[in-house]
């Protein structure tokens, strides 16, 4: 047992956050001052509908382009965080699932001073849905690079076509109910839906708003220099009183190397450490530093090769399941910074349920199922990558699973690759020689089982389970409590085909200075959300 | 000369446009492009994937990529960055002029400890000042410069508190120039380590030599004074080898300090070419190399004029 779980991080956590919000209650929320992150990543593309790095989405796009709709970014409590208005104030579904009305918010205006009209929407869901799919031709502004990243949401969603009905009202028509898509507007992934304003996008070219990044969050883009820093300001004119920023300034720091993160804390150049190293955890949590952490939709996942011989036979498939001990590693070897994976499903889904478990660890078990089946020593090769986002500490946590499958009776080996090599090679088709192969992903909207489960997004070697009609099935339901119960019975059909594991979920660990107050670690990817942050005394 | 020097710069030229070359069929027998790596999720959606290659023009066949990145080059346009939408000439030269600042600052500290250093070894051979100062260097020579960085950081960022502990300049200063120089020093002592340990072995061991060679013995019996024999002729035999020496370490900071780069998060060219191969994006790395490259030759070409100016038996091999 580490020394971070006999002290119980969670327990310091909630110390240090008594503790301060006892500072915190005695003073009242201030403005002004420098918020500086230190960030272990570039911050992608600036634009909100090519970008597909989750750095960018956390720490830009939520604090400049807003959606439609919002999840409360500032609610830690819930899981996930409730829908609330966005650039829309409210919203009407039809019957069939078919329309859905948006009534945008009056009053509201982007970074340039230009009103937020009903015409805005429909100008930036044309730059990146792609008509011809639908027979008609491209709007002028239409951008090949949007429709790559962000175009899939609206092929998933079955857009047809969007209007403008008034100044104020905007209507969505989809081909097919989609019952996800509210949530979809809050989602991180490849191309964010925020808004940008269309005049930036026609002074400075499809290719310009990286530079000239416009929207109508509670800051504004200032400065960026790649590899370096990112500039963003408050926005005095922000429409929306409760999210108005309380720093002056937010600078993002790329630090790649975790040490020198930490040390940029340590001498105070740095208020929020991004992915610390677990190790240190107990250290600086001694040195008053505050460990914020949450339910976050990430999973670390294994995939089982089809074309893996011995994996025909269900009882290696079962054998390794019952031989991951995900609790031991997410406890002893990350420190308390991961839950054991129960389900296919995030934990953040509406569809994911308390008391879901997955095949208990037991080497006992998995050894009796291998000599059953005539399979000891059957060889088995995991292939992950050697860093890469959202993949933890994959060389060790590979070295974990090597330990417990050769203790179950298999001959194990690890293949290491580095990260836009490893990417491609998972998505191009499974290399032969690997066994497990390991990727990590995980949304909170139910759209997430589409991503290895639907046939058609699947790469060589990863197993058709069988579950694609059901998913679309699922997504075209109207009730919403109904197709969360068909979105937990798909997680459960995959659980029981044994072909894919989920081994530990991320609760993406954030290290605090104690002058930082009102971080609000929400249960989604959007946990970078700082306007309501402020810097008290420390 | 004249004739020395186009040589060199010709031959300079068919090296980098050699290395050029190589780099991109590295890349290309690399898996994965940039239209992977920007799309994160959407990698595995081939129509996504489709659409990127095309908008990024990777679609087209290699050798017509090169060329059409060679033909650009060629009117001084370096290309367009994937990731950031950006002139990478621009990328470059911020990067670059940063890379400068660390190098110059390596370099000063090279200089200033290593040769001197290596005179006074010299001149007291076997006195303790040698044997430690040689001690010292020697264990320096072994550590790995990114340890000898954490624990410059360590010692005095955390314990003592007097320098900062990364980057380039502090967002709460207000005089910028200050505050590179004050950032300057840990990350500039870190670089010059190795080099300095080099520059100051070579130095004692050459003026070692040079104070035993029969010109000296006749520089005694002909009753000039140590002084005089030291600064004058002696150094100024030795000269040449640690200008070689020194425009070798030049070259060897500058390729060096990535390490650096990264330890201190210095926002340098060295971590511009790491990240641009990790994303493949084949414009920045092509780029970057080629401006490193040009350096790295320049470097060599100024310490081989150098030399020959200082040495006239070199000048004449010319």
């Amino acid at each position: 047992m580490s020394l971070l779980n006999k002290l119980g991080i969670t327990a310091i956590g909630a110390v240090a956050a008594v503790a301060l919000a006892g500072i915190a209650a005695a003073e009242e929320p201030r403005e002004g001052g420098t918020l500086i992150a230190a960030n272990e990543a570039e911050l992608g593309e600036l634009d909100p509908h090519i970008t597909c790095a989750t750095s960018s989405a956390r720490w830009v796009m939520n604090h400049i382009a807003e959606p439609l709709v919002q999840q409360d970014m500032t609610d830690e409590g819930s899981i996930p965080p409730p829908l609330i208005p966005g650039l829309a104030q409210s919203w009407d579904v039809s019957e069939d699932g078919k329309v859905y009305t948006f009534h945008l918010q009056q009053g509201v205006k982007f970074h340039d001073g230009t009103d937020f009209t009903a015409d805005d929407v429909v100008y930036n869901v044309y730059r990146q849905f792609d008509q011809t799919t639908v027979g008609r031709e491209n709007a002028p502004h239409f951008y090949e690079a949007a429709a790559a990243a962000a175009g899939w949401r609206w092929d998933i969603a079955g857009l047809d076509f969007v209007e403008a009905v008034d100044d104020h009202t905007v209507n969505f028509h989809l081909s097919h109910p989609f019952n996800p898509f509210l949530r979809m507007f809050t989602q991180t992934d490849c191309g964010p839906m925020g808004i940008i304003s269309p005049e930036s996008v026609e002074k400075y070219g499809n290719d310009g708003v990286q530079a000239n990044m416009i929207g109508t969050g509670p800051f504004k883009f200032i400065e960026r220099v790649p590899g370096d820093y990112m500039v963003l300001e408050r926005f005095d004119d922000y429409w929306k009183e409760e999210w108005r920023a309380l720093v002056d300034r937010l600078v993002i720091l790329v630090m790649p190397d975790v040490a020198a993160r930490q040390a940029a804390l340590r001498a105070g150049e740095a208020h929020i450490v991004i992915a610390p190293d677990p190790d240190s955890l107990p250290k600086l949590v001694e040195e008053g530093f505050v460990i914020s952490k949450g339910t976050m939709p990430h999973i670390w996942t294994v995939s089982f090769n089809e074309h893996e011989a011995a994996f025909a036979d269900e009882r290696v498939r079962l054998a390794v399941h019952h031989a991951i001990d995900r609790e031991g590693m997410a406890n002893q070897l990350l420190d308390g910074t991961a839950l054991p994976g129960e389900s296919w499903l995030s934990r953040t889904s509406e569809a994911f349920k308390e008391e879901d478990r997955w095949h208990a660890y037991d080497p006992a078990k998995a050894r009796a199922l291998l000599e059953e089946a005539g399979a000891l020593g059957t060889k088995i090769v995991f292939a992950t990558s050697t860093s890469g986002s959202g993949q933890m500490q994959p060389a060790k946590m590979a070295e974990w699973i090597q330990r417990n499958l050769i203790d179950a009776g298999f001959d194990a080996e690890i293949q290491l690759m580095e990260w836009n090599a490893y990417i491609a090679k998972f998505f191009e088709g499974f290399d032969p020689e690997w066994s497990l192969v390991q990727m990590s992903w995980g949304w909170t909207a139910a759209y997430w089982l589409d991503m290895f489960l639907n046939p058609g997004n699947q790469p060589d070697g990863m197993m058709d389970v069988g579950v694609g009609d059901a998913i679309t099935a699922a997504h075209q339901m109207t009730d919403p409590a109904a197709a969360n119960e068909a979105y937990h019975a798909i997680a459960e059909q995959v659980k029981a085909s044994g072909w894919f594991m989920p081994i530990v979920n991320d609760t993406a660990p954030i290290v605090l200075s104690p002058c930082v107050r009102d971080y609000p670690h929400v249960s989604d990817w959007q946990t970078g959300f700082v306007a309501r942050t402020w810097l008290g005394d420390c | 000369m004249v004739r020395f020097l186009a040589k060199r710069t010709v031959l300079a030229l068919f090296t980098l446009w050699g290395v050029t070359v190589l780099i991109f069929i590295l890349f290309q027998a690399l898996p994965g492009d940039a239209a992977i790596s920007l799309l994160g999720s959407q990698a595995g959606n081939p129509e996504a994937v489709a659409r990127m290659r095309s908008y990024l023009g990777l679609d087209r066949p290699a050798y017509i990529q090169y060329f059409v990145w060679l033909g650009d080059l060629l009117q001084g346009d370096l290309g367009q960055s994937a990731r950031f939408d950006q002139p990478v000439s621009k990328l470059i030269l911020d990067k670059a002029l940063n890379s400068i600042i660390l190098l110059v600052g390596s370099a000063v500290v090279m200089f200033s400890v290593g040769i001197p250093l290596g005179i006074v070894a010299a001149l007291r051979e076997r006195s303790l000042f040698d044997r430690i100062g040689m001690g010292v260097i020697i264990v320096l020579g072994m550590v790995p410069v990114f340890w000898f960085g954490l624990l410059l950081i360590y010692l005095f960022a955390l314990v003592l508190d007097v320098l900062p502990a990364s980057r380039m300049y502090s967002f709460h200063d207000s005089n910028r120039t200050l505050s590179i120089l004050v950032h300057l020093v840990l990350p500039a002592i870190t670089t010059a380590a190795i080099s300095i340990t080099i520059l100051a072995r070579v130095t004692r061991a050459s003026l070692l030599e040079t104070l035993e060679a029969p010109f000296m013995q006749a520089l005694i019996a002909r009753g000039i004074p140590v002084r005089r024999r030291i600064w004058r002729h002696a150094m100024r035999n030795i000269l040449p080898i640690m200008v070689n020496v020194s425009g070798l370490q030049i070259g060897w900071l500058f390729s060096g300090a990535i390490f650096t780069e990264v330890i201190f998060s210095w926002p340098g060219i060295g971590r511009l070419i790491y990240d641009a191969v990790s994303a493949r994006d084949v414009p920045v790395a092509l780029g970057g190399i080629l401006v490193v490259g040009a350096l790295f030759v320049l470097a060599n070409l100024a310490a081989d004029v150098a030399t020959a100016s200082l040495d006239p038996r070199r000048r004449e091999a010319m």
